[in-house]
């Protein structure tokens, strides 16, 4: 305690000093915690983009082989899945029926690529949540037609709410058909093309590919808070097994999606077109089990990126900072050797006065970690309040259009722990040599 | 000029333009006024444009007209060896697309880029490009065993006589659904098909105005693919240089693509 009151004091003695060195060691907490915080965020805003646009977070798609040696995506049996999930004893929240098809949507002489996802809509709701509307509203999803265009697909088209389209897609079988469509409402993208689909009722995009009304391609789950999703999967993989159906493994389900979709094999559970690629074949329905984060996955890399250039750039700042404190001690030692060989003379241990020094350090580097912290707490909510985008790749990252920060307890108690082991670190020279001195030494020295 | 009058047009220009040498005659072989076997002449009509014993070479010219893109042209060598069923298209123009190709073997169709030296997958269903052409359009016709005559009549195409035949497939993974065929009466040339999607909406109108016979057999050096949905889109395809020499086995390979792009 007398240390640290003494310590204390000290530091205040140098106020000018302390300041410049807490401040250095403030910006580099600062600009970690803000990118731990940032990263965090960017991925929660990530996860429930993907989550709201793909009505779940785990989905169960069947595919049955063809004589052509394709395969035709439909979920024949739900009975069976329902089964095997009371079996995993998995909690879920809410079931989504969906069904999806890739085609080109044309108005007039323009057409663009479009993707529809057929989800059930009961009257103007469905599993979606709140969906950003920039034009239109839900009331057309009433009709058979409804269809929510993406802001992207309706600028191409130059179509605007109220106006039909046609599009044209592949059934389940690979054979062309198109219908009309009604523009309900236009959506803002919320990311790259993936994500921009359209939305209608499943039973009038069965009816485009070829299903029967009631029937559909893939199961999406929304499952209790806080469940963990790979071994949600794998339990479901057991149990389906279990009650003797084929179901791919896990591994080659999660495949980098892009490349999948690439090589024409289709991502298992998302792409819903006709496959290019010839299969080996199976009997009956094959299962897939695909997870939010399988494919989340793809687009965590600009967010592994960023974290690793804030770790880069924080472990520079702290080396800076490092150099500072040695430079700093090695100064108070310089100035302070005579009051060090007088507290030596007057009784004071040698483990006291390295004691002091690092007490020191702490303080000035504790304190500025706690000043970075108390400053990215202010900065944070300032620039989340900005809107910035509600398209484009970038939009995927964010929370309704804003940016989302998230601070997490071990990123900032990381951060803070660092600094002070890293100042500390940094003292230690400094201060062992100030224990060595020799009272009688100290005394005679000038300063 | 509406897309209707543009039909019509072409129809009658092609009327003048398709040569009398043809010498053709009566597939069936029925006697007049009888209504003939349409199946028979379906599978007339793919054989006549099969070469089972020996390799077809050809340079086409593609030229398609794109209300939202512009037009475009593409000067292509396709060669086939129909026996494998194996064809191989190879851009030649524009220099931009250059050493572009596309091989049918074994019932994969790759695409190949010389910039990446990549092959990816594509489908025979898929467009050419963004032609309103289709892959499946590079091979030699399939009708007798993918269609089956639901419905027939008589009528003219200009000044041709022609059975109107209507199709349906006889398989859940045959492209079109529906089609409807014009087939000349005299020598059982198709002239024209319409196809339809499942809920026979017409999806694309193709018009073959002129022909020329090779060995035995007769090839479309016209063909006009006709955007069904979207308005002011078409694609023509101009043949020349028919051949029937051999080409070398190793042309039907990913290795050749390759070398020929070196």
């Amino acid at each position: 305690m007398k240390v640290i009151k003494m310590a204390a004091r000290n530091v205040a003695r140098q106020k000018r000093r302390a300041l410049l060195l807490g401040g250095a060691v403030a910006v580099g907490a600062l600009v970690m915690l803000l990118v731990d915080s940032l990263t965090n965020g960017m991925a929660t805003g990530l996860r429930a983009n993907v989550t709201a646009a793909n009505a779940g977070v785990l989905y169960i798609s069947g595919s049955q082989w063809q004589e052509n040696g394709t395969a035709l995506k439909r979920l024949e049996d739900e009975k069976i899945i329902k089964a095997a999930l009371a079996d995993a004893g998995l909690k879920v929240r809410q079931f989504v029926r969906k069904t999806g098809a890739e085609g080109t949507a044309v108005f007039g002489s323009k057409s663009t690529r479009l993707s529809i996802v057929g989800i059930p809509w009961l009257g103007a709701s469905s599993a979606l949540g709140n969906l950003q509307l920039s034009s239109g509203n839900l009331d057309g999803m009433k009709q058979d037609s409804g269809l929510v265009l993406p802001q992207s697909g309706a600028d191409r088209l130059g179509v605007k709410v109220g106006e039909s389209i046609l599009v044209k897609a592949t059934t389940v079988t690979g054979q062309l058909n198109v219908l009309d469509f009604t523009v309900a409402a236009v959506i803002s993208d919320s990311g790259s093309g993936m994500f921009s689909a359209g939305y209608a009722r499943i039973e009038r995009v069965n009816e485009l590919v070829n299903l029967a009304r009631d029937e559909s391609q893939q199961l999406n789950l929304y499952l209790g808070e806080g469940s963990n999703l790979d071994r949600a999967a794998q339990g479901i993989i057991a149990a389906l097994r279990a009650r003797g159906a084929l179901v791919q493994d896990r591994a080659s389900a999660t495949i980098n999606p892009m490349s999948a979709m690439r090589s024409g094999d289709g991502l298992p559970g998302m792409k819903f077109a006709f496959g290019n690629k010839r299969l080996d074949p199976w009997k009956g329905t094959k299962y897939t089990i695909t997870t939010l984060d399988d494919v989340a996955s793809e687009f965590m890399t600009p967010i592994t990126t960023i974290k690793g250039i804030g770790y880069v750039v924080f472990l520079a700042l702290l080396a800076i900072c490092m150099v500072g404190v040695v430079n700093t001690f090695r100064m108070v030692l310089l100035e302070r050797t005579r009051e060090i060989g007088t507290m030596r003379a007057m009784g004071v241990r040698a483990r006291e006065v390295e004691r002091l020094f690092l007490a020191e350090a702490v303080m000035m580097t504790g304190g500025g970690a706690l000043a970075g912290l108390a400053a990215s707490f202010i900065i944070m909510p300032i620039v989340s309040l900005f809107h910035l985008a509600n398209s484009g790749v970038f939009a995927m990252f964010l929370t309704e259009g804003h940016l989302l920060f998230k601070p997490s307890l071990s990123g900032t108690l990381t951060c803070v722990i660092l600094v002070i082991l890293s100042g500390s670190l940094a003292a230690l020279f400094p201060a062992r040599q100030a224990a060595a001195l020799q009272p009688a030494v100290a005394l005679r020295s000038i300063g | 000029m509406s897309r209707h009058s543009a039909c019509f047009a072409i129809i009658a220009l092609a009327s003048l333009i398709v040569p009398p040498a043809i010498s053709a005659q009566d597939a069936s072989g029925t006697a007049a006024g009888a209504a003939p076997d349409f199946q028979k002449i379906l599978s007339l009509i793919d054989e006549r444009s099969i070469f089972p014993k020996v390799d077809f070479s050809a340079i086409v010219e593609i030229k398609t007209t794109d209300p939202e893109k512009g037009n475009s042209d593409e000067r292509s060598a396709s060669f086939r060896r129909d026996s494998l069923d194996a064809f191989l298209i190879l851009t030649l123009v524009p220099a931009t697309a250059k050493g572009q190709g596309m091989l049918l073997i074994a019932d994969n169709l790759w695409k190949y880029d010389p910039m990446s030296r990549k092959f990816s997958h594509s489908s025979l269903k898929e467009n050419y490009g963004g032609s309103t052409a289709k892959n499946s359009d590079f091979r030699g016709s399939s009708k007798a065993k993918d269609y089956k005559v639901s419905g027939s009549s008589s009528g003219t195409l200009g000044k041709f006589d022609c059975w109107i035949l209507d199709l349906e497939a006889t398989r859940a993974d045959v492209t079109y659904p529906f089609m409807k065929i014009w087939v000349s009466k005299a020598d059982s040339l198709m002239l024209k098909a319409e196809e339809y999607s499942l809920t026979k909406r017409v999806l694309r109108t193709s018009l073959f105005p002129s022909y020329t016979k090779l060995a035995d057999k007769y090839i479309a050096t016209r063909a006009i693919f006709i955007d069904g949905l979207v308005v002011g889109k078409r694609t023509e395809f101009i043949i020349s240089d028919l051949s029937v020499r051999t080409l070398p086995d190793d042309m039907f390979t990913k290795t050749y693509l390759e070398k020929v792009n070196k």
